[in-house]
């Protein structure tokens, strides 16, 4: 569960990335972050995660405020950045060792996750080796399980669909469709449709900083009657995008 | 704590790591150049050991050895005290890792923790290339006992870390202080804060020795007992150290972990209360989303020869980026300002003895040619400070990091992407040594009637020197770029040119000493010494601009 409530980011004097945005991502379901590039997807994320302190407002993950109690809020979520190369000079096998000290996961806990996601997701070769040695796709494997290794209530992704293979991103759906099924919330920005549309219960839709539409897929398409398609839909909500 | 070590050697293996994915290859460019550096180094540690060895026998017989260890350790603290500030705000605020470890359960007293064993680790090329020799070289001297050993140890493994707690402690305020102004102004503000620093340093220390010049030899050393006891207190450990090696005070061991652990406990209180404020929102720009306007339009989009454009590209970078703008910039052209203000502010106080430094140096010196010689151990020593310290040119090839490939992209040869890249540094280095030895010749000429024409030729001289120079740290860069860095500062480590500047530095202080005079064995007049000199200069400079385009080609063609 995450609640943002009345959140607002500057960047210099005139810059609004996000503008007085209130919404919530619920226990138990999938929500997708949807808007252009530019939207400010990333930088609401990195409020989320205290990466970026908002200019007003407060974010909470369960019942620990990300500002006030840092450090109890962040052992609650793991989070997948939209740049995964970092850590380049250790092994896969020390990243997620050092996420599972990071995070307190016991010894055996950690092996039997590293072994079975490893396997998932066909690296569990690689992970002798260096980062640097990965392939993009690689590289956001290993930080997928990273995020994950403490099992967190809380799993938030910023693009991650961005470079992943056809397995690849069918297994990362379908863990976050466990994920979500297990009562735990998923929240992922995309500005892909068809993702959003195949995978999400709930979406936020946001544009130039501010929220245009949240709800179900369903809401959505009740809302406008009119249009056939999700991406007319999005089109309507978002203008043609070049606007940021 | 554990957590705190944990993520410390993380942090470690991540910014020492080597560039290389596989590590099958026996021997291979780098190990042959950290080899070579470890070779130049030996004569380095031979000069301090023998150093330390005199150092005892003169302050032994002047009943002044514990004197000279405390005179020691403290310049060691304070150097490390000024390195530290820049090098603690690379690693805790500037390193591409932070945002990985903001998301992640870590207190800031653990990332500042970590990050400070980072820094520290660093500074301790000093504590072994620098002061280890020189304390051992002065406990060989004195045939000491096992409690000196010991004490030197101790010494060399704790030294940095006390003044690196005051660099960190300043490092934070500094960033907390101007945590509200965005990148550009902060960096700008930064490097003011940083010379004005310096300068206050450089004034007080400078003062000290001035006075030095003043009394008799005889007063040297209670001069010296003065002022040693008047400044310690600025690195309280350094007592006890020396009480270690020297007193033979076991007891002092505890009391100098006492003294560290203490700022360590300050510093990690610090941290908890400015760190995380000032670190996150670290990569926050101001974007202002503007349209531009026509004319900028035309200013931007105006048509350029590639070299010249791509040059561009490449200062601009360096200005925008804070890690290469503080050790690519500020240390190049602020140090003229810290050696400069000083005299400023006490000629506006009107304390002020106008320029009587140089003038006491120079002073006793009347015939033109030993004043030329001096010019041209200065000439050395500056312009190989200005590039030798400069990030610049060993840095072309590793700045580009990840997005190397675009260079093999461009439909721009690889020479002219070399050059462009070269006189992106050459225009740095060369302002910064080039530009002040045209003002020091200014000063040289008005003041000490030096001919005229010494001018063109110290300029030209130092032109050569620093452009063999940067020719030569470009190729040192090209051997093993670091093209895989978790943060910019790994792009410009520079160890060698640290090294090989120490040795020429040595060789010019000591020729300005000694007025070393090369001339004097060969019998024929300076002038024309120096003529010919400047032709050999320029025939090695064109030969090695070769060898630069030559090699660069083929290095960037097999990358
Ligand atoms: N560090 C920054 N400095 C200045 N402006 C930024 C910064 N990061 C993002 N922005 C601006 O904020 C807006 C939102 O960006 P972002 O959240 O990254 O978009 P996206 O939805 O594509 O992830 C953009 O207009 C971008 O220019
Ligand atoms: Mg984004």
């Amino acid at each position: 569960m995450i609640t943002i409530n009345q959140v607002t980011k500057k960047f210099g004097k005139d810059k609004i990335a996000v503008n007085n945005t209130t919404w919530t991502v619920p226990d138990g379901a999938i929500t997708g972050f949807i808007g252009p590039n530019g939207a400010g997807k990333s930088t609401t994320l990195k409020m989320v995660t205290g990466v970026l302190k908002p200019d007003e407002g407060s974010i909470q993950i369960n019942d620990a405020d990300i500002t006030k109690n840092p450090l109890k809020a962040k052992m609650q979520f793991g989070f997948v950045s939209d740049t995964p190369d970092n850590f380049l000079h250790l092994t896969g096998m020390e990243y997620l060792n050092f996420m599972g000290d990071a995070y307190k996961v016991p010894g055996k806990v950690r092996k039997e996750f590293i072994e079975s996601y490893g396997k998932r997701f066909g690296i569990e070769k690689s992970l002798g080796d260096k980062i640097l040695s990965y392939s993009h796709g690689m590289r956001q494997k290993v930080m997928i399980m990273g995020a994950l290794i403490h099992s967190p209530s809380v799993w938030i992704l910023d693009e991650p669909m961005t470079g992943l293979d056809p397995q690849a991103s069918h297994e990362l759906k379908l863990m976050m469709k466990e994920h979500a099924a297990s009562g735990k919330s998923v929240l992922f920005s995309t500005h892909v449709l068809e993702v959003a549309e195949k995978l999400c219960d709930n979406v936020v839709i946001i544009r130039k900083g501010e929220i245009k539409f949240l709800g179900s897929l369903d809401e959505l398409k009740a809302k406008f009657p009119a249009e056939t398609s999700l991406e007319n839909i999005f089109l309507e909500l978002t203008g043609d995008g070049k606007d940021n | 704590m554990g957590k705190t070590i944990r993520l410390a050697s993380v942090l470690l293996k991540c910014s020492l790591g080597s560039g290389k994915t596989d590590e099958t290859h026996k021997i291979d460019a780098k190990k042959i150049l950290n080899l070579l550096m470890l070779i130049l180094l030996i004569p380095v540690i031979v000069i301090l050991f023998r150093t330390g060895v005199g150092a005892q026998e003169l302050f032994s017989a002047l009943e002044g050895e514990e004197l000279i260890l405390r005179a020691l350790l403290f310049l060691a603290s304070l150097i490390i005290f000024v390195v530290g500030i820049f090098s603690c705000i690379n690693t805790f605020y500037l390193s591409s890792n932070l945002d990985c470890l903001l998301v992640m359960p870590f207190t800031s007293a653990q990332i500042t923790g970590a990050k400070f064993i980072v820094a520290a680790f660093y500074e301790y090329y000093i504590s072994i290339a620098v002061i280890g020799p020189l304390l051992i070289g002065f406990g060989y001297g004195e045939g000491a006992g096992l409690l000196y050993w010991i004490g030197t140890v101790l010494t060399m493994i704790l030294l940095p870390l006390l003044p690196l707690a005051y660099s960190a402690i300043i490092a934070m305020i500094i960033m907390r202080v101007l945590g509200g102004a965005k990148n550009k102004q902060r960096m700008t503000a930064l490097g003011a804060f940083g010379l004005i620093f310096a300068s206050i340093a450089y004034s007080v220390i400078g003062t000290s020795f001035r006075n030095l010049k003043q009394v008799q030899l005889e007063q040297v050393l209670d001069h010296m007992i003065q002022m040693v006891k008047n400044i310690t207190w600025i690195f309280p450990d350094v007592p006890f150290l020396v009480n270690i090696m020297h007193g033979q005070d076991v007891l002092s061991i505890v009391f100098a972990l006492v003294t560290i652990i203490a700022a360590m406990v300050v510093f990690l209180g610090v941290a908890k209360i400015v760190y995380l404020a000032g670190a996150i929102g670290m990569q926050e720009t101001s974007a202002s989303h503007k349209e531009l306007s026509a004319e900028q339009m035309e200013k931007y989009s105006r048509q350029r020869g590639i070299v010249a454009s791509y040059t561009r590209k490449e200062l601009k970078t360096v200005f925008r980026t804070p890690t290469y703008y503080i050790s690519c910039l500020i240390i190049t052209l602020g140090w003229p300002v810290i050696l400069l203000l000083p005299q400023v502010i006490e000629n506006a106080i009107g304390t002020g003895n106008k320029m009587e430094w140089v003038g006491a140096i120079t002073n006793h010196i009347t015939e033109p040619e030993t004043l030329f010689v001096m010019l041209f151990w200065v000439i050395l020593l500056v312009n190989s400070f200005c590039t030798l310290l400069n990030g610049m040119a060993p840095s072309a090839i590793s700045r580009e990091g990840q997005s190397f490939f675009i260079m093999k992209q461009l439909p721009v040869s690889y020479k002219n992407q070399l050059k462009a890249k070269r006189n992106a540094a050459l225009v740095i280095c060369g302002t910064g040594g080039v530009l002040y030895m045209a003002l020091a010749d200014v000063y040289f000429i008005v003041a000490k009637d030096l001919p005229l024409w010494t001018m063109p030729m110290t300029i030209l001289v130092s032109a050569c020197i620093v452009f063999i120079m940067v020719d030569l740290q470009m190729i040192v860069g090209l051997i093993k770029p670091r093209l895989e860095w978790d943060s910019e500062a790994d792009a410009i480590k520079m160890r060698a040119a640290f090294i090989l500047f120490i040795i020429i530095a040595l060789f010019s202080f000591m020729g300005l000493v000694l007025e070393w005079n090369p001339f004097d064995f060969i019998e024929i007049s300076p002038w024309v010494f120096i003529g010919g000199f400047c032709l050999v200069l320029i025939v090695i400079a064109v030969i090695i601009d070769r060898c630069f385009y030559l090699y660069g080609v083929k290095k960037l063609e097999k990358m």
